[in-house]
């Protein structure tokens, strides 16, 4: 039992060591960049996610595949079997972990008990009335997002997009997928899904389409008034 | 270092973002009881500001809900739909979602940054992330004097050789997501133009991301089946 004990502890500090070296690496990053001011210090010590930038991966280092190759060497094998082991033997034995740590795997397992179900299951708040207002030409006190607003619909208007055009032009055919996709309709008393498609897509019979994009509904004849659901076209 | 003091590194680290996330963001903690798909551990959902409204952004609840909509497609053509790098371009950090809400309590909030949708309007309109205001992309290739204001309004300051950036707003970018070059193209063309990358932020997994973890979106323009 020690054996094993000590094996799963000794995984432990691996593990560690790997996580706090990375951890040590990125805060390395941080401080040595010396760009950021005060206030960002802290949160980009954990946000350097980025390799630095001589590790930058760049599409010029990718290759399109050609012949696969097999190039490890044994030293990185007999490291990489030792270490599969260690980690075998510290998953045989869950009760040595962390209470913290054995809560998260048994939720990665599954066993968490926790449903929630009838919640709002878009999570989008309109604000297009809200929005009217800033619509008009912003005066002198107005916001600056509501000033970059304005000069932004002089610039979009004004510009011949020839540079880009194929570009834009595959961005408009998937925007036109994603208007189709987001349109919604409101349950309103006495709704049932076949009136929703009939009013939505002039065919009652097309209900189905309506049950299938609004996966949460278990029982078509309970649909709830003033909820919102997906009309995809 | 010694693995002590990596250690404590990397614990104050931890501890000090929490700090910063848990004081700067609206913490909206009343509700706490009945969040079951929380943010982060100890953050249930975060109050920001979408230009003057607040908006509480939070995750949807139903822990057996999926996308259904275009989000979920796998597949798009490549070119000019393709993975990205990590980052953008050298000297641009890349930033997650934490990071962004953070960067929307502090930075926006304050107003020395802003959250940038860098998508074409149609896509701004339809759906964007809370805060955020809608800089196409497109507008940065066009030189101009329409430019020229839009730089003024970001903080920078003209000079006889161009702009003086170095009062200019830090800006946090994203896009429909890691197969969408539209933030990567603005941001490049914003460095083109003499903005420090180090003003700027990347978020890298842009709608995609956000959508995929249920979290709050607004939308700019409705997009309801009118009444017959």
């Amino acid at each position: 039992m020690s054996l094993i004990k000590s094996k799963v502890f000794g995984a432990l500090v691996v593990l560690n060591l790997i996580i706090l070296g990375g951890l040590y690496q990125y805060s390395d990053t941080a401080t040595g960049d010396g760009a950021s001011t005060a206030p960002d210090v802290t949160i980009d010590a954990v946000t350097q996610t980025a390799a630095p930038a001589t590790n930058l991966a760049t599409l010029e280092t990718l290759k399109p595949a050609g012949k696969a190759t097999r190039e490890e060497t044994s030293d990185e094998e007999e490291i990489s079997d030792e270490l599969a082991a260690l980690f075998d033997n510290a998953l045989a034995d869950l009760g040595a972990i962390d209470e913290d740590d054995a809560a998260y795997v048994n939720a990665l397992s599954g066993d968490s008990d926790i449903q929630v179900r009838h919640a709002d299951h878009l999570n989008k708040v309109d604000i297009s009335a809200l929005v009217v207002k800033s619509r008009a030409r912003p005066n002198k006190n107005a916001s600056v997002e509501d000033k970059l607003t304005a000069a932004v619909k002089d610039l979009v208007g004004a510009i011949d997009d020839k540079s880009e055009k194929s570009y834009i032009s595959a961005l408009d055919r998937e925007a036109r997928v994603r208007r189709n996709e987001v349109r919604l309709i409101k349950v309103v008393a006495g709704d049932t899904l076949w009136k929703i498609a009939a009013r939505a897509y002039g065919d009652g019979n097309l209900y189905k389409k309506i049950y299938k994009a609004n996966p949460h509904i278990r029982n078509p004849d309970m649909i709830e008034v003033g909820e919102m659901l997906r009309v995809p076209l | 270092m010694s693995y002590k003091s990596i250690f404590k590194t990397g614990l104050g680290v931890g501890l000090i973002l929490f700090m910063v996330l848990a004081s700067a963001s609206g913490y909206a903690g009343e509700k706490s009881s009945n969040v079951v798909v929380k943010i982060a551990p100890d953050i249930p959902s975060v109050v920001v500001s979408h230009r003057g409204i607040p908006i509480e952004v939070k995750r949807i609840q139903d822990t057996s809900n999926k996308l259904v909509d275009d989000f979920a497609k796998t597949s798009r053509p490549c070119p000019p739909f393709c993975i990205h790098p990590i980052q953008a371009a050298k000297g641009v950090k890349t930033i997650g979602e934490i990071e962004l809400l953070d960067f929307v309590s502090t930075e926006v909030a304050n107003k020395t940054g802003l959250l940038i949708d860098a998508r074409m309007p149609k896509w701004y309109n339809s759906e964007t992330i809370p805060g955020a205001i809608n800089l196409p992309f497109i507008i940065f290739s066009k030189k101009g004097k329409s430019l020229n204001r839009i730089f003024e309004l970001l903080g920078a300051r003209k000079t006889d050789h161009g702009y003086d950036f170095s009062h200019a707003k830090k800006l946090a970018l994203f896009c429909n997501g890691p197969w969408c070059d539209q933030s990567p193209r603005a941001i490049r063309a914003l460095i083109a133009d003499g903005y420090p990358p180090e003003k700027l932020r990347y978020y890298r997994g842009g709608m995609q991301m956000w959508k995929l973890f249920g979290l709050t979106t607004v939308l700019p323009q409705t997009n309801m089946v009118s009444k017959k």
